[in-house]
């Protein structure tokens, strides 16, 4: 019950009880008054009625009665007797019981008058003649009284009325303080620090409004302050002080998430080392060594700017590595060489005369191992380094290798998969990291592709899907395809359905009018669905995103952020997108339960998160010991192979649910 | 006593002590604030009640408090008296200032034949046209059966009579001093607190009370 429903129930309670009471004072006092008089009035007429009656000449009995009769029939009485001196009657005049009630039944049986007979002797000389009997009746007296009740009903309704109104409004504008704070406590949850202008007069409110004020603003710079530790964190952790790009650590962690990641992966890995560095360093001084280190730095930066799923780190001393995803032996060397033409160009030759080489793995498949990867690459590197000049050269692989397709087939392969409707989907569930049983939170989707009976992952066609600009029509054509299954079974529990767009179709305004029409054709369909971006794409579209978030968030379709936790981007475009939730990347979540300052960051995350009111999720994790860390870190959901593979439909996944159940 | 009183079918307030029909507290009272006669006179009017009680027929206790009360009292007019044109005293304020005029003496001699056992509906108080004098006047009437021709108790003669052998008095009404409702009205003109409002013989009624008579 509401404060203002309290205080309208109490005044109505307080009218109400003032009413009966007044009524209870009116009728009582009524009753009396009308009570005194009538009988009075039985009494005088009793008196008058003899004494006129004394005075009849011979006793006519006649007359007698014509007497009692004129008194009877002014109305006043309800019976008129008179008797004689033995107690027989001799003249009689009562009313019938009226056909019309002078007030309801009820009433007059609760309000009942004590009306006495006035008795008067009728007199002949000094012998008495009988006695007349006169009762007054008491009609007149209810239906004034009822009225009465009637008129001071009607008179408290009004003020009840009236009062309730007046409160009414009172508290309205009493509470308007109350109402704006609780905006602003909504507005906490979207992010929104609102401080409130207008400070009540009335003291309480007035303390509450400025200590609402003061939380906002402390909340606010509590949320500053740890965004901007966690950021420095990660700086310090995964990054290299000196070049800004990722430290050893860093980049191995990400490649070996990227090996042995929950789906297939499919990418070039290059190692870049520069020649003579130990001496250059020697003869030129560390400042020039510095120099040196810097300039390959940018260059690869610039390099990743073209190439932003890319990760570059600096392995050690001159040695940088650069992983980036590729569809083919022949995308991996066309990658390589554009890395090479980079830093061939703007880096080091002309400039130190220093000279690099480049060795690069084409590497494709379920599962590899980091080392394994990184001495194939270093024997490529090897390769490369028996050549004086600067050279790149991509590792050749001893095993037979599958005929690689060309540019125009897979072109024709892709437009064949649009046309046809060849994507499969595959579902990853998400569990509620909280609660006993296997709660599903959401379902991560990810898409394949049939070519020749084989199944082919997003990893190795979809670098194809964006150098041919077909990733808008790709992205409409996956939600489509989990709309429409949503439709022919929906899902029993209330699990968010999370599609990956592609950065290209972010910044796609073709892809924004595609994306409404397809949601406007499945409203119902549109409350499960959940789209997510990688972090990296933030940094450059993040106006696109917001205005995405904008057109989809009306039919119930919810933005996510994934590999959270990779970008360079500061996290506090958590605060400025109107997220759902955000997905800390499975290359963070791996391994967990070893790093002591990994938990911290992960813990930091998942309290920014948290104090932004977002679902804090992580992916990749396949031993107990992780699950636990990360629950213990209070993140909300998991997923990875600790708890099952990709499910091929969504029946599949509930069936597994079921199970885990019993 | 109490078998005398029952045999009159008296009501049962008459059991309680006779003493207090006249209370001695009245008798010390009219003492401090009228003089030792006027005690004297109230301690006659307590010993005649007493010996009145002792009598079996009830004629003879009207011939007892008629006496008593025509030889006691003075007659004297209410506007002399009372510097009023009509004042209805209790017996204790007509005994104390020594006079009375007609409705005085009925009023004395109702209440006492009341205390001494006579049914009040033997009883009338009677208004009255004296016609040797061309005077308002009252008296008391008593019926020793309903029907009957009554006698007379008037303090203008002091024999009583039949009401036939008066000839020098014409009826004109006569009231029942009972009366259920009137007890009643009684109870309520007290509560009321304003006696003027209301009739001569409820006002006296009231005034009785406060003395301890009840009337």
């Amino acid at each position: 019950m509401t404060l203002r429903q309290q205080f309208s129930l109490l005044t109505s309670a307080l009218v109400i009880v003032l009413l009966a009471g007044s009524l209870l004072l009116t009728v009582k006092n009524g009753r009396d008054g009308f009570q005194q008089q009538l009988n009075a009035r039985a009494y005088d007429a009793a008196t008058s009625l003899a004494l006129s009656m004394s005075r009849v000449d011979g006793l006519d009995p006649v007359e007698l009665s014509r007497q009692i009769d004129a008194l009877f029939d002014r109305g006043f009485f309800a019976d008129i007797t008179f008797t004689g001196v033995g107690g027989n009657e001799l003249h009689r005049r009562a009313r019938q019981a009226l056909s019309e009630s002078p007030a309801p039944q009820w009433f007059m049986s609760e309000v009942t008058f004590d009306m006495l007979p006035a008795e008067a002797d009728v007199m002949v000389g000094w012998q008495q003649l009988g006695t007349v009997r006169v009762s007054s009746h008491t009609d007149f007296a209810y239906r004034d009284m009822w009225d009465m009740v009637k008129a001071e009903a009607i008179w408290f309704a009004l003020v009840l009325l009236v009062s309730l109104a007046l409160l009414h409004i009172l508290l309205g504008w009493l509470f308007k303080p109350v109402m704006r704070v609780e905006q602003q406590a909504l507005a906490i949850c979207e992010r929104d620090w609102q401080i409130q202008e207008n400070i009540p007069r009335a003291r309480e409110l007035r303390r509450m409004v400025l200590a609402m004020n003061k939380m906002v603003s402390k909340l606010h710079a509590l949320f500053t302050e740890q965004s901007a530790t966690t950021e420095r964190l990660r700086q310090e952790s995964f990054h290299d002080a000196a070049t800004g790009l990722l430290n050893r650590r860093g980049f191995d962690q990400r490649l070996e998430h990227v090996l042995q990641g929950t789906d297939e992966h499919s990418g070039v890995l290059m190692l870049l080392q520069v020649e003579h560095f130990a001496e250059y360093n020697q003869r030129e001084g560390r400042q020039a060594g510095d120099d040196v280190i810097q300039l390959v730095a940018q260059s690869l930066q610039q390099w990743h700017l073209e190439y932003q799923n890319s990760v570059c780190g600096r392995h050690a001393g001159a040695d940088f590595a650069l992983y980036a995803p590729c569809a083919s032996r022949g995308h991996a060397d066309e990658l390589l060489q554009s890395a090479f033409g980079q830093l061939a160009t703007t880096a080091l030759n002309q400039r130190t005369g220093l000279n690099f080489h480049l060795g690069g793995v084409f590497l494709q498949g379920d599962q590899d191992v980091l080392g394994s990867a990184l001495s194939r690459a270093d024997a490529a590197l090897r390769q490369a380094q028996r050549h004086s000049h600067a050279r790149a050269i991509l590792y050749q692989e001893d095993r037979a290798s599958q005929p690689e397709l060309t540019g125009g087939q897979w072109s024709a392969l892709l437009k064949s998969v649009l046309q046809n409707n060849h994507l499969s989907l595959q579902f990853m569930p998400v569990i509620k990291a909280r609660g006993d049983a296997r709660e599903l939170l959401q379902l991560e989707v990810y898409s394949r592709i049939e070519r020749d009976g084989q199944s082919m992952s997003a990893a190795r066609f979809w670098p194809m899907v964006e150098q041919h600009q077909m990733a808008a029509a790709f992205d409409i054509s996956v939600i489509r395809k989990v709309m429409l299954m949503l439709q022919n079974e929906p899902l029993r529990s209330n699990a968010r359905i999370c599609i990956n767009l592609s950065p290209a179709s972010v910044i796609d305004n073709a892809f924004h009018q595609d994306l409404v029409q397809l949601i406007r054709q499945y409203p119902q369909q549109a409350h499960f669905l959940a789209l997510e971006v990688p972090e990296y794409c933030v940094r450059n579209a993040e106006a696109e995103l917001v205005r995405l978030a904008g057109i989809v968030r009306p039919f119930g379709v919810v933005l996510g952020i994934d590999q959270v936790g990779t970008g360079t981007v500061a996290f506090s475009y958590m605060k400025r997108l109107p997220l759902e939730y955000v997905r800390i990347d499975g290359s963070l979540n791996r391994g967990l339960h070893l790093a002591q300052d990994q938990r911290f960051f992960i813990q930091s995350m998942i309290q920014i998160g948290h104090k932004l009111d977002l679902l804090v999720l992580g992916e990749g994790v396949e031993v107990e010991a992780d699950v636990d860390e990360l629950g213990q870190s209070g993140i909300d959901g998991i997923s990875g192979y600790y708890y099952s593979r990709p499910f091929g439909s969504l029946a599949g996944v509930e069936q597994w649910l079921e199970e885990s159940d019993s | 006593m109490v078998a005398v009183l029952a045999m009159f079918a008296a009501p049962m307030y008459l059991v309680a002590d006779r003493e207090d029909w006249v209370p001695d507290a009245l008798i010390q009272k009219a003492r401090n604030e009228y003089g030792r006669r006027a005690m004297y006179r109230m301690e006659r009017w307590r010993d005649m009640m007493h010996d009145a009680a002792d009598l079996k027929d009830e004629k003879d206790i009207l011939e007892e408090v008629n006496d008593f009360f025509n030889s006691e009292i003075p007659f004297r007019d209410d506007l002399k008296h009372w510097q009023r044109i009509d004042y209805w005293a209790t017996p204790y304020e007509s005994l104390v200032t020594d006079g009375g005029d007609c409705e005085d003496y009925v009023i004395a001699k109702y209440y006492s034949l009341l205390r001494l056992g006579v049914s009040s509906s033997k009883l009338r108080i009677t208004y009255v046209k004296a016609l040797d004098y061309n005077q308002a006047h009252m008296v008391l009437t008593y019926f020793s059966a309903p029907g009957v021709i009554p006698v007379v108790l008037d303090n203008l003669t002091s024999r009583i009579r039949p009401a036939t052998e008066r000839k020098d008095l014409k009826p004109v009404y006569s009231f029942n001093g009972d009366g259920m409702w009137l007890a009643k009205m009684k109870g309520e003109g007290v509560r009321l607190g304003s006696s003027n409002q209301l009739d001569l013989w409820t006002d006296l009624r009231i005034r009785m009370a406060r003395i301890g008579m009840d009337l």
